[in-house]
Formats: structure tokens, sequence, C-alpha cells
């Protein structure tokens, strides 16, 4: 999980939760979502759920507005999900958006799990890319010798393959790190 | 742009399924590049030292180098030894390769089908147990989730249905859905089942499922976050070494051999 992607989910949790709150207290859908996106405290996911909610306006639905947004990802999906169910069979919404921000809320906690996990290993790759360039800079600054060497055909041919290697190394690096994130 | 390309969805994968295509070749490929390599840099040395012996052993005779016929066997000889040498070594290594590619493109493959079924359970299951929570039958709370689903949640959900119009029962119907899954995922769905025989509650059985499977999900994650400072060995030692090497210790020695 990238870090816009886990406070973009902390977002959602307040969401869900406010919208929970709404809900037990006999809010009106449209109103109970503009206070939530309000309660949300992120731009993002205040300007989405304004886009819903005024979907009147525009000729639309409030339930095409959702279905709209619930295509933006997989958790706005569930979310959207939980509500048109609910509002089909008449389950309790309520009951089920706090299921929903306990799911969403162990999704965060999991994340930051797996963050902390991941945290030495990636600071150790960022020394390692380092590791070449800071060699080179030094022995460029401190030995006459190496510098002549590298600024000779033979020196950037060393250069240039140590290069390549180097940007290897980040991406297959930053492909570890996105896969055990 | 190799950047991009890496970044671009399915490329791996793309890669990986060019990677094994190319290996169906790849065995001659090499045995033939290994075979002609060993046999220039074995036969050329191999002549001259057997001309030379020649020339010391009978300094009489004429100059063997000008009538090379039992250094042309030898070089025949240490030929075809180096050709079969060389193509052995060089077939074995392409097979091992070949091998491992198509390993890791299976594992990949597999780990793919594992997710997308592990994914599609959780939001068939969460979705229908939001349908039992009203007092809807099991087989109606499943089929009722089909507009809120897509992929292969979808593919189930239109299974399902299909197999309850031939006139199967839902527990039958519910498992002949999954039964090409991951054993995981099989596992979840018979404790519905179970539960749904039982008479137990079905929508907790069915949260309890989605969250069986997501707990699993976490920890196969979790696995792979612990594995990650292992895993960094490979570029490690692939990459950053040889480029650290290039920079600091070619000059030094380059410095050492000529010192002038």
């Amino acid at each position: 999980m990238t870090r816009g992607e886990s406070i973009d989910l902390r977002a959602l949790v307040v969401l869900v939760d406010v919208l929970a709150a709404g809900v037990r207290a006999g809010t009106a859908p449209i109103d109970n979502w503009s206070r939530a996106a309000e309660a949300s405290s992120n731009a993002t996911i205040e300007a989405e759920v304004v886009t819903i909610t005024t979907a009147q306006l525009r000729g639309s639905t409030f339930a095409d507005g959702l279905s709209r947004w619930s295509l933006t990802s997989d958790h706005r999906r569930s979310i959207a999900t939980v509500w048109s169910v609910c509002a089909t069979t008449g389950a309790d919404l309520a009951g089920s958006l706090d299921a929903l921000a306990e799911g969403l809320r162990s999704e965060v906690r999991h994340g930051d799990e797996r963050a902390t996990l991941c945290a030495q290993a990636i600071a150790s790759a960022r020394v390692m890319v380092a590791l070449p360039v800071i060699c080179v800079s030094a022995m460029l600054v401190f030995d006459v010798s190496t510098r002549r060497f590298l600024v000779s055909g033979a020196g950037l041919v060393c250069v240039v393959a140590a290069s390549t290697l180097d940007a290897l190394a980040a991406l297959w690096m930053r492909s570890l790190i996105r896969s055990a994130r | 742009m190799i950047a991009t390309l890496f970044s671009m969805p399915g490329t791996t994968c793309m890669l990986m399924r060019s990677a094994v295509v190319m290996m169906d070749h790849a065995p001659f490929l090499v045995a033939l590049g290994w075979s002609a390599t060993v046999i220039v840099l074995m036969a050329q040395p191999k002549r001259q030292r057997v001309v030379r012996r020649f020339d010391e052993a009978s300094p009489d005779l004429p100059d063997r180098s000008t009538t090379p016929a039992r250094g042309g066997v030898a070089v025949a000889m240490s030929g075809l030894i180096g050709w079969l040498v060389g193509g052995g070594v060089g077939a074995a290594l392409a097979v091992v390769t070949q091998r491992w590619v198509r390993r890791q493109h299976r594992r990949r493959a597999e780990r793919i089908e594992q997710e997308l079924s592990e994914q599609a359970v959780i939001e068939w299951f969460d979705v229908a147990a939001l349908s039992a929570q009203a007092g809807v039958s099991l087989a109606l709370s499943l089929s009722n989730a089909r507009p809120m689903m897509a992929g292969r949640a979808l593919e189930w959900v239109d299974s399902f249905e299909r197999a309850l119009e031939r006139g199967s029962s839902t527990d039958d119907a519910l498992r002949n859905t999954v039964s090409g899954s991951p054993s995981g995922v099989r596992r979840v769905v018979d404790d519905v089942v179970a539960a749904h025989r039982a008479g137990t509650s079905l929508p907790n059985a069915l949260r309890r499922g989605s969250t069986q499977v997501n707990e699993a999900i976490w920890a196969r994650r979790s696995e792979r976050a612990r594995r990650l400072p292992i895993a960094l060995l490979g570029p490690l030692i692939v990459c950053i070494l040889p480029a650290v090497c290039l920079m600091a210790v070619v000059p030094m020695v380059v410095r050492l051999v000529a010192p002038s």
C-alpha cells in the first residue's frame, strides 16, 4: 500500500463511520453524505461526494452518482455496494457500515504493519543504490589518479557500465518493494 | 523508458512469456555458440603446442608447421572433445534456465489465479451476507449479488445460477462453482455449506468466510514483506557489487598494473 492509498483509506474510514452515525440518527441520505464528506477532511473525497450529492442538479439520480463513484476504486465500490444492497433488501445499513468500517480499519492496520516491516529494507535499498554514486564522487574528489582513469576511454566504459547496473538495481529493487508493500 | 515499461500492468507477465518462447530454442543456440567458442579457444593453442613439441623433439626434420598432418588430427580431436564438452554443458545450462523460467511463469500464473479467486469470494460473500442479514435464503442471497459483481465473481454467480437451473441443490451448486479454485477458497466455501446445512446464522458464516480469506491474504503479504531484506540481496549481488567494483576496484587495479 502506497502512502497516498493509505491516506485515502483512512479518509474513507472516517466517511463510513460518519455515514453509519448519520443513518442511526435518521438523517436523509444526501444530507448524510454531505456531512460525512465534510467530516472526512480530505479534499479529494469531499469533491467526489459533492459530485454524488449534486447529481440531481445535473439531471441524474443519487444512485447513478453513487454507482459512477464506485467505479473509481475497490474500496469505494464496497461502500457503494453496501449502501445499495441495504437500500434494496432492507438490511441493517448502520450495522453493515460499521462492519465495513471495521474491515477498512483492519486493512489500514495491516498496511501500517507491512510498511513497518519493509521500512528497514527500503532504507537499506536506498543506501545501496546510492553507494556506487557516493563511491565515485568521493574518488573523483580525493584521488587524482582515479580521476585521471575515470575520464579516460576505459574509465568512461566503467562509469557507463556501473551506472547501467545501478539503474537496473534501482528498478529491480523498486519492483521488489512494490510487491512487498 | 525502461521504467515506464516495467510499470505497465502485465508487462512482467508478457516479458516472462516471451522469455519462455525464446527458451524453447535456447538449448540449441546456446550449445552451438558454446561449442564454437570452445573449439576456437581450444584448437588454436593446442595446434601451436603440438607443432612446437614436434619441432623440439626432432630439430633435424623439416619444419612441422609446413606439414601439419598430425597437428591437424590433434586439432580435430580437441575440436571434437570441445564440441562434446561445451555442447553438453551449454545444453544443460540452457535446459536448467528454461525450466527455471517456466517454473517462475507457472508460479506467477498460479498466484494471479489465487488472488483473483480470493478477491472474488470476498466480494461475493460480503454482498451475499448483506442480503442474508435481511432474511433472504442462501441461494437468493448469492444470486442477488449479481448486479454488484464484476470479473471472476460475476462468472461465479453465472455458473451458480446455471447449476441451480439444472436442478442442483444450493450446496452442490456452490461447491461446483468454486471446484477449480485454490484449496483455501474451497475450504471457505465448505465452511459456508456446512453452516447452511447445520442451520446456523448465514450472514455470520458468509462474513467469517470472507474474513478468513482476507486474513490469508494479509498473512501472505506480511510474509512477503518479511522476506524483502533477503529478496534485496539479489540486486545487491548481481548489480550493486559489480558496479562498486567497477568504480572502486578497477581504477586501483589499473593503477597498480600501470603505475606510470
